[in-house]
């Protein structure tokens, strides 16, 4: 009898060959609940499997379990359009996705699983000079922070694009675009796979069908979860449930100031490359990426109205394919595929909520609105050291719940690449 | 998909021909949305340009009662408290 092959490598590769790939061992545990933990994260996507895995990697605490009402990865994680960039204004920000997009970088290579991540090259179309003046200030900021973007002309984007049609008969005059030569894109269920892989051999619990029904506390510190495979105790719990999080903790007294609003995706069928970068058009709502596989991906604005459905709607389907048809009149001919929404949670600000919440114990990593994946490493490398030493984590530090009562807002709205 | 008609001029359309206003509150009231029916107020965009309410299930889209302002219907089964 073999034992299971557990280490991704060339050798294993071959040896597994040899035996019709019948030998690898489940990338992770599945676990039943202990009665309790150290550490309990709510929410089984990219944020809580990644605090879990750098709980355990860098701070030594393994008594963890990460309890997900679905499947791994089956919420926002899956529902996005896994683009990876930092081209944000505020130095906060810069900050926080700056270290994710540095995490990004190797992550494949420290988490022994290929993420597919693919820093092909994103531009950020301006096609008026507002636009231009608002991207070039990006672009200063980055240059300051050392963030390596930069303003150019519309012949290197007419090089970058060439099936972008800009004639003079277009609505949008091309002024240039910023330019992130890391910016990207990577394979967003690998991510959070090789997140729970990695987590799970260090001895972190990963629980899938546990619904959690409310948090215990005796009013001023934490006491576990009740959920739906009984009670678990522990003295930390952190909630990264994205728009179900707010309902969670409302019994707690935390209010937070989040709305949820669907977010909706499509991809066509799969083409032979035609476009190498990542592609933002602000001013028509739109961005596109074509994935490995050769399908295009496409994305647009929110919903006008909030709500929990992740369905789709014809209008939005509507305006997301005319701008893109606006931008590449050639993908005219091009079959659409497959369609979601995703529960985007959005605040006022629309930068996340990271921190401590209410009664002692308690921390809350949601509000990420239409930006979560690319900040996944990140978020879970800085939740993870707030959690341990309390303060960690100068990169979230700003992003506190207070930050709303203290008017210390990080006002990236007009960061997003289409308007939320 | 949301289908509405306008309780003032009875024009018909989608949620492109309307403006969602949010929660249909006081002002000063702290509520946020949750999953279940809320009471929202909506602008007739494209038509008589009037604000009016609307109770709609914020995880099934189903919409429940629509009434011109002041003629507000009692509680509604599954309506978020």
């Amino acid at each position: 009898m073999r034992r299971p092959t557990r280490r991704y490598s060339f050798s294993s590769l071959l040896r597994e060959a040899r035996h019709h790939h019948r030998g690898w061992a489940p990338a992770w545990r599945k676990a039943e609940p202990k009665p309790s933990y150290d550490v309990v994260i709510i929410g089984g996507g990219g944020h809580g499997l990644a605090t879990a895995y750098y709980l355990a990697k860098l701070h030594g605490i393994t008594k963890v379990a990460v309890l997900e009402k679905g499947w791994l990865g089956g919420g926002n994680t899956a529902r996005n359009t896994a683009i990876i960039r930092s081209n944000y204004l505020r130095p906060q920000s810069m900050a926080l996705y700056g270290l994710s997009h540095s995490l990004f970088e190797h992550l494949s290579q420290e988490l022994d699983f290929n993420v597919f991540y693919s820093p092909r090259g994103l531009v950020e179309l301006a096609f008026s000079r507002q636009s231009m003046d608002a991207l070039s200030r990006t672009a200063d900021a980055n240059r300051h922070f050392g963030i390596k973007t930069w303003m150019i002309p519309p012949d290197e984007v007419r090089s970058l694009l060439p099936m972008l049609d800009d004639g003079p008969h277009k609505r949008y005059p091309l002024f240039g675009a910023l330019y992130q030569p890391r910016g990207g894109i990577a394979r967003h269920d690998a991510v959070a796979w090789a997140y729970a892989r990695m987590a799970s051999k260090l001895g972190v619990e990963i629980i899938e069908e546990c619904d959690v029904e409310n948090i215990m506390t005796d009013g001023a510190k934490i006491l576990g979860v009740r959920t739906s495979r009984g009670r678990i105790a522990a003295g930390t719990v952190m909630v990264a449930a994205a728009a179900d999080t707010p309902p969670l903790v409302a019994p707690l007294g935390v209010n937070l100031p989040i709305e949820p609003v669907n977010l909706q995706a499509f991809v066509s069928e799969p083409l032979k490359p035609l476009l190498d970068v990542v592609v933002l058009a602000g001013a028509v709502d739109g961005y596109i990426s074509q994935s490995d596989k050769g399908e295009l991906v496409i994305g647009g604005a929110t919903d006008r109205y909030p709500g929990y459905s992740r369905r789709g709607s014809l209008p939005e389907i509507e305006k997301t394919a005319a701008s893109m048809l606006e931008l590449f009149p050639t993908l005219s001919r091009v079959r659409m595929m497959r369609h979601w929404g995703g529960t985007v949670d959005i605040t006022p600000d629309r930068s996340p909520i990271l921190g401590p919440a209410g009664p002692d114990g308690l921390f809350v990593n949601c509000g990420w609105g239409t930006g979560g994946f690319k900040a996944i490493p990140g978020s879970g490398f800085s939740m993870a050291a707030m959690i341990t030493s309390g303060n960690a984590a100068r990169v979230a530090e700003p992003y506190g719940l207070d930050r709303f009562a203290q008017g210390r807002l990080i006002d990236e709205s007009a960061a997003s690449a289409v308007a939320h | 998909m949301l289908l509405i008609t306008c309780p003032v001029c009875s024009i018909a359309g989608d949620e492109t021909e309307f403006t969602c206003g949010g929660l249909y509150t006081a002002p000063g009231d702290q509520r946020v949305y949750a999953r279940g029916i809320s009471r929202e107020w909506w602008l007739c965009e494209s038509g008589c340009g009037s604000w009016f309410g609307l109770a709609r299930h914020t995880g099934n889209q189903r919409i429940s009662a629509i009434w011109v302002p002041g003629e507000e219907p009692d509680a509604l089964p599954g309506e978020i408290a």
